[in-house]
């Protein structure tokens, strides 16, 4: 094999190892063009074209994989978000019930609707059991178009009871 | 199958050279010297019409201390596509002439 051809091979060879694994088997069909390419010149001009087409469809591949791990991980953090939002939006639908309950109990004591002696079944009856109650029939409405805003709406109930739990025995 | 592809001038004197024995496997080499294209641009062209299902590829054992050579040939898909690409480009190629003659 003369230098010339040599040097060439080395090169082609060399891109060929560094492209991304699809090019590479084309960079190995060059190759095996090449050493059947008599001419010496002819082959050197073979290699050197061969060089320039393989960089250059690495590079579009290199891009190719990037822009697809890029979507994917748009699509991916998307999802996350939806997920957030969903939960977070259940959360918030239980936090308004609580807040309509509490005003309502609110309202009731201001205005004696309530006795001092029923306040505490007041208490129970407004930050518990209604709520609660409400959140509990929210998530078997909704546990099948959307399961992951019953999931917030459920983890607040779940909150709501602990902390009343807690609350009511201490 | 994938969209179709953007003919070039470069890519329509491949798929004719191909058209030229459209059942028998050619090799690289061979299709450069027949379309006067170098290795830079023909191989470019030969890893889009495999991409497109255009060409198929095998490997061809060589004679003992040669490497093997890779071989391509029209798939009948590609047969097809590259037929009415061409007639296609034919067409548009002589009306870009009439309005060049028309306008010189």
């Amino acid at each position: 094999m003369s230098p010339i051809r040599d040097v060439a091979r080395r090169v082609l060879h060399f891109v060929a190892r560094l492209a991304p694994p699809r090019t590479r088997s084309w960079g190995e069909a060059m190759i095996g063009e090449m050493d059947h390419i008599d001419d010496e010149w002819d082959a050197l001009r073979w290699a050197l074209g061969g060089t320039l087409a393989l960089c250059r469809c690495s590079l579009i591949e290199h891009l190719r994989n990037l822009r697809n791990l890029l979507a994917a991980e748009l699509s991916a953090q998307r999802k996350a978000m939806h997920l957030i939002k969903s939960i977070l939006s259940g959360v918030g639908v239980a936090g308004v019930v609580l807040i309509i309950s509490m005003l309502i109990l609110t309202t009731l004591q201001r205005t004696y609707w309530v006795e001092p002696s029923q306040a505490r079944f007041a208490q129970m009856l407004f930050a518990v059991v209604v709520p609660d109650g409400l959140c509990l029939l929210a998530a078997l409405a909704l546990w099948r178009p959307q399961r992951r805003l019953t999931s917030g709406i459920l983890a607040a109930g779940a909150a709501l009871g602990a902390h009343s739990i807690i609350f009511f025995v201490a | 199958m994938k969209e179709r592809f953007r003919l070039s001038p470069q890519t329509a004197l491949v798929l004719d050279a191909f058209l030229e024995r459209p059942k028998s496997w050619r090799y690289g080499y061979d299709i450069s010297r027949d379309t006067g294209l170098k290795s830079g641009t023909l191989y470019p062209i030969l890893i889009r019409l495999a991409d497109h299902e255009l060409v198929e590829t095998r490997w061809q054992t060589a004679e003992s201390g040669k490497p093997p050579r890779h071989m391509y040939r029209l798939t009948p898909e590609g047969l097809r596509s590259a037929r009415a690409q061409l007639r296609d480009y034919g067409h548009r190629k002589s009306s870009m002439l009439v309005l060049r003659e028309a306008k010189i």
